[in-house]
């Protein structure tokens, strides 16, 4: 439905959009302090702080070097070496005697049980190369059943591998293109990533691609099975041993501020609501900020991970297919 | 113009030559309405013709030309039967008397008379109105009577003629975003003017996401407009009251129009049925469906596997059936259907084939929305002195968005298939029955009073949602519901001719709103004050109060189906707004020329808006978990001078207004300004009547820039982990709300009607001298041509851009008159 999308843009710029005319508008502007951090469960926290800056004035940098940051676990303020923990409510504080100050809280979420999955591939191809390279095609499908505890509660899927190669391959192939890859999630195929998207928006294009997060407003205090297809998932490697495969699908419960900047992020690239603002037709959006000042975002997450060996199946395949 | 007064019935329709009358000492007017209803025929005059005249007559069953002989004799009033008008004009002897100059008033009368006779516009121009008589006559301030020819003479848009482009020239009233049919009154929202056609409520009165009005122009006869002293008998909402009302249907034959302009048609035609009942039909339907066919099919034949699906249109059909009974007792029967209508889509099935491996989508979309109004009346004359209005009607207002998405992944070994099905409906229904009365007990007082009950059904925005996804199925549903409410209301008002000089409409209107088993009470007084301090002057106030029950909300300043009428909940209280207004008035001795000047103050209570960053709450939250409530108040004087009679008519009006809005949860409850609070507005209105065929209408507009919500510093996007969907950027910093204001915006419109035997041409060219008007800003980049030793390369910065909208627009339609 990209092509309404274009219609739309059409009809804005050819039938009504005269003209776009550059100039300075005269205006105050006076920089807030900047405060970016992502609190993990079990990691140490790291603020980032910098100022807004005047849209136009690429040169200005947005750089505080004379910031203090203060962190606050339950109203307790903590040394460097402070890890966080699920449940602890925190504070970030800076203040810069240039810029201002800016202020968070955050309440790190407790992550979910780990899910469980049960997993299939389809699609498997395999070939073997002259140089005895063995390339294993396949496309993976799983279901990821999470537990959803009482309460609003919000999460990001994500997902890795722990794959290593062995760095002599290297001297082996001058590409150097061995591996093991999770291909390209597809989101839409799984609804609750689409749950952000208002009909309007999802007749003018808005897709749910690289969408990961959602809210369990459909399943409060019960459970829900994701339905995760991934596309183009290969193994490339040398015919002979085979190094652990395996899949890390992470469910994190995310605090608010997480998913509405996510969510934010979404309408402003996809949404209709920023061309609507910028044609006149309605009010621009402001990046969403749960800091004092209004800009920056301090969010917090707890991760959950399910781990899924493809090992055996990637060396069962090789054994079948290349004798 | 306000001095051609019409008196008809539009309930009236048989020609009924003999008339039974009888009246002592009467004021002429009141007589009037009786020979009206038995005739049919409209009476057409000066009120300053009429001023103290009292006739007495006594008649049965006499030819009415008999009648009218009677009555005036002995009076300064001569009067002729022309077609289905009695025009009254003063008698000549009276004005070869004149010391002075005297008052043409019969000669623009008679002229602008004449001229719509040969437009066969008659019932257009003889118009029934509460606002009969000139502004230094009422208690009334910020009242206004439009005719459909000032409506037609108002040049617009595309050059179809618009009932609220045509208010929009009116002081006080602000168009909002450019070339959309918006009315925002005296620093109030889009959604608080009430819309009636022939005194129903409708919800719905945009077409084309605003850029039309939803009324037909060619078959309504006037409209009352009210923005400052409310008649008792209006509230629902805070800020004017419009009721456009049909034309008659014609009782000598069958007549009518056809019209073909650049973007719609229309056709109407109105005639008797037998010698008592009379018909009304008017169909108007855009072309953009027929238009896009070509585009349609050529893009389509340059891409053999994807096709595309695109057809809108808008429409508006009115029937109007009147039957008399008797000279006491008229009935009519009225319908009107209004909707627009858009499906397009994609199919794309290009690896749909057998032995084929790869993808199938269908993707559908459907958008329909619209106004639903039908209605029954019944006239009843009691008495001369008493007579009343019973009403029972159906108005309804949906919107509806439907996607629906099939695809179809085919693999070797595997097929994945998904059907999403996404929809979004909101309603009202509203069933109302009401009855109006309309008593004179004596010449000083005119007393109108009425109750009416409302059975409201609402559905707001309800959100489902389906999903199959190979074996898995999910279908959700927000948990709005259907509500229903009942409300009940009653007023009473008189008007009352204290003295020659001092005049006092008092009166209130209450109101019972039940839903969700909670009552709310609506209590809006209404006052209004005239002092003449001679013949040509008088001095006004106003107090009144309003209460709506009924919000719209809209993420845009278009008129799009995702706007939501919504009714109060136990989270959202009633608004209000109470209004004082202050006015001065004159007119010239000659009636040429009338001045005015009105001053006005508004508070505001309970004003419901989206809250800041609502388009976070995900679409399935309830709908009212997106709202805030708040204050504004609105503050201003309008001048206006106008011409009234002479080739050369028009107006100068000039606003200087402040408009404003308070929100807990808005602007970090700060005060912000109001979206169009334009500080100071010019409206120029010009109407040349060149010669009786040919006719030049110009209409020019500036006012302060609209505000806007300028977001001029960036702050670093967070570098979270993210999946591959994220990229680090910039995002804009809050600012306050509307704290930005847009350059100042004018504009010239022009159109010239050119009749012929069978017709009438219409011109039209929108911002003539092609002013293209800032409408936003936007953040953007522009290429910087970067030269230095040894090197030549192209840099792109950032830059604000001012976006500017709607160069010239030339129009060009025709009308068949038959």
């Amino acid at each position: 439905m990209v092509i309404l999308k274009k219609i739309y843009q059409l009809l804005a710029l050819s039938l009504l959009t005269g003209c776009e005319e550059a100039f300075t508008p005269d205006m105050p502007h006076t920089p807030a302090l900047c405060v970016n951090s992502l609190i993990t469960a079990g990691e140490p926290v790291e603020a980032k702080i910098s100022k807004s800056r005047l849209y136009t004035d690429s040169s200005e940098k947005s750089e505080v070097r004379d910031a203090e940051v203060r962190i606050y676990a339950n109203g307790e303020l903590q040394l460097d070496s402070y890890i966080p923990k699920e449940g602890d409510n925190i504070r970030i504080v800076a203040e810069s005697p240039a810029v201002g100050r800016g202020e968070a809280d955050v309440l790190i979420p407790a992550s979910i049980p780990s899910p469980t999955a049960t997993w299939e591939t389809y699609d498997v191809s395999c070939w073997k190369s002259d140089n005895d390279v063995v390339l294993v095609e396949f496309k993976l499908k799983v279901d990821l059943r999470i537990e959803d505890a009482d309460g609003e509660n919000y999460y990001k899927f994500s997902f890795n591998s722990d794959f290593q190669a062995d760095e002599e391959l290297d001297d082996f192939d001058a590409s150097g293109n061995y591996g093991f890859a999770i291909g390209s999630l597809l989101y839409d195929m799984e609804p609750i990533f689409r749950e952000h998207i208002a009909i309007f928006e999802s007749i003018m294009g808005g897709d749910a691609e690289g969408f990961s997060f959602f809210s369990d407003r459909q399943f409060e205090g019960k459970s829900y099975t994701l339905h995760l297809q991934f596309d183009n998932c290969w193994f490339r490697y040398p015919k002979g041993e085979i190094p652990d495969c395996n899949v890390n699908l992470i469910v994190s419960s995310v605090s608010p501020s997480y998913y509405n900047w996510a969510n934010y992020i979404w309408q402003r690239d996809s949404g209709t609501l920023t061309e609507l603002g910028d044609y006149g037709f309605g009010d621009p959006i402001w990046g969403y900020s749960n800091v004092s000042s209004g800009a920056g975002v301090v969010a917090a997450q707890s991760k959950s991970v399910c781990s899924i060996d493809l090992t055996d199946f990637i060396r069962e395949t090789i054994n079948e297919t290349i004798k | 113009m306000s001095l051609l007064i019409g008196v008809s019935c539009c309930v009236s329709v048989v020609v009924a030559q003999n008339v039974t009358i009888r009246a002592v000492n009467q004021p002429a007017a009141t007589v009037f309405r009786s020979i009206v209803e038995q005739t049919g025929k409209n009476f057409v005059y000066s009120s300053e013709l009429l001023k103290d005249v009292r006739v007495t007559v006594k008649a049965k069953n006499k030819p009415l030309n008999y009648v009218l002989s009677e009555m005036f004799s002995g009076t300064p009033i001569e009067y002729k039967i022309k077609g289905n008008n009695i025009v009254l004009k003063r008698r000549k002897k009276v004005v070869k008397t004149e010391k002075i100059k005297p008052p043409v008033v019969s000669v623009p009368v008679t002229k602008v008379y004449e001229s719509s006779i040969k437009s066969t516009m008659l019932d257009e121009v003889v118009v029934v109105s509460r606002l009969e008589a000139p502004q230094v006559e009422t208690a009334e301030i910020g009242a206004k009577k439009v005719t459909a020819e000032e409506v037609r003479n108002t040049p617009v848009l595309f050059g179809e003629a618009d009932v609220i482009k045509a208010l929009q020239t009116q002081p006080g009233v602000t168009e909002g975003t450019e070339g959309m049919a918006g009315m925002y009154v005296h620093g109030g929202n889009a959604d608080e003017n009430l819309y009636m056609l022939d005194n129903v409520p409708l919800y719905q009165v945009n077409h084309f996401a605003g850029l039309f009005s939803a009324f037909n122009t060619d078959i309504i006869r006037y409209i009352d407009f009210f923005k400052s002293s409310i008649p008792a008998k209006y509230d629902g909402r805070l800020s004017s009251f419009m009721d456009v009302r049909l034309q008659n249907g014609n009782r000598e034959g069958h007549h009518g129009s056809a019209r073909l302009g650049l973007t719609s048609g229309a056709f109407n035609i109105s005639g008797p049925i037998g010698k008592k009942t009379t018909y009304l039909v008017g169909l108007r339907r855009s072309w953009f469906d027929v238009l896009t066919i070509p585009f349609v099919a050529i893009a389509n034949s340059q891409n053999e596997d994807e096709k595309l699906r695109f057809n809108y249109y808008f429409m508006d059909f009115n029937v109007r059936v009147q039957h008399r009974f008797s000279p006491k007792a008229t009935a009519f029967v009225s319908f009107y259907f209004g909707d627009d209508k858009l499906k397009t889509g994609t199919e794309d099935k290009g690896y749909d084939k057998p032995n084929y491996f790869g993808s199938f989508s269908d993707d559908r979309f459907d958008m329909h929305w619209g106004n639903i109004l039908a209605q029954a009346g019944l006239n009843y004359r009691f008495n001369d002195n008493l007579s009343s209005e019973f009403t029972a009607a159906y108005t309804r207002f949906f919107s509806g968005m439907k996607h629906d998405y099939i695809s179809r992944d085919k693999s070797s070994d595997h097929m994945d298939e998904s059907h999403t099905v996404l929809k979004t409906d909101n309603n009202i229904n509203d069933w109302i029955f009401r009855g109006d009365f309309d008593w004179s007990p004596n010449g000083n007082n005119r007393v109108r009073f009425g109750a009416g009950y409302t059975r409201h059904s609402f559905l707001p925005a309800r959100t489902s949602r389906l999903y199959e996804v190979g074996t898995t199925h999910l279908s959700t549903r927000d948990s709005t519901w259907a509500y229903g409410a009942n409300e009940v209301n009653a007023y009473i008002e008189d008007d009352w001719k204290i003295s020659d000089k001092f005049r006092m409409n008092a009166g209130f209107h209450g109101s019972l709103f039940n839903i969700g088993g909670k009552t709310n009470l609506g209590w809006s007084p209404r006052l209004s004050l005239s002092y003449r301090l001679d013949e040509d002057w008088a001095v006004k106030f106003a107090y009144a109060r309003t209460t709506q029950y009924v919000h719209q909300l809209s993420q845009s300043y278009l008129a799009l189906p995702t706007d939501q009428w919504i009714p109060i909940s136990e989270k959202l209280k009633p608004e209000t707004a109470d209004k004082i207004s202050v006015g001065g008035y004159w007119e010239s001795p000659d009636k040429t020329y009338a001045v005015s000047v009105e001053g006005y103050y508004k508070w505001m209570d309970n004003l419901v808006e989206y809250k800041d960053e609502y388009y976070l709450r995900p679409p399935l939250d309830l709908w009212n978990a997106q709202l805030c409530s708040g204050k504004g108040t609105a503050k201003g004087v309008d001048f206006k001078i106008e011409k009234v009679f002479g080739k050369v008519t028009g107006h100068i009006s000039y606003s200087l207004a402040w408009a404003d809005r308070t929100f807990a949860d808005k602007n970090g409850g700060r005060t912000f300004p109001a979206k169009f609070d334009n500080r100071h507005t010019i409206n120029i209105m010009v109407n040349w009547k060149i010669s009786d065929k040919v006719q030049v209408n110009a209409s020019w507009v500036g006012h302060s820039g609209n505000r806007f919500t300028l977001l001029n510093q960036v702050w670093d996007d967070p570098d979270f982990e993210t999946t591959d969907w994220f990229g680090a950027g910039e995002s804009p910093l809050r600012t306050g709300i509307n704290s930005y204001k847009l350059p100042f915006y004018h504009r010239l419109d022009l159109s010239c009607t050119v009749k012929n035997k069978r017709g009438y041409w219409t011109f039209g060219l929108y911002n003539a001298y092609c002013h293209m008007n800032t409408v936003a800003v936007k953040r953007g980049t522009q290429d910087i041509a970067v030269s230095k030793p040894g090197e030549y390369y192209i840099t792109s910065e950032p830059v604000f851009k001012r976006v500017k909208l709607l160069p010239v627009i030339p129009s060009i339609s025709y009308t068949w008159l038959f």
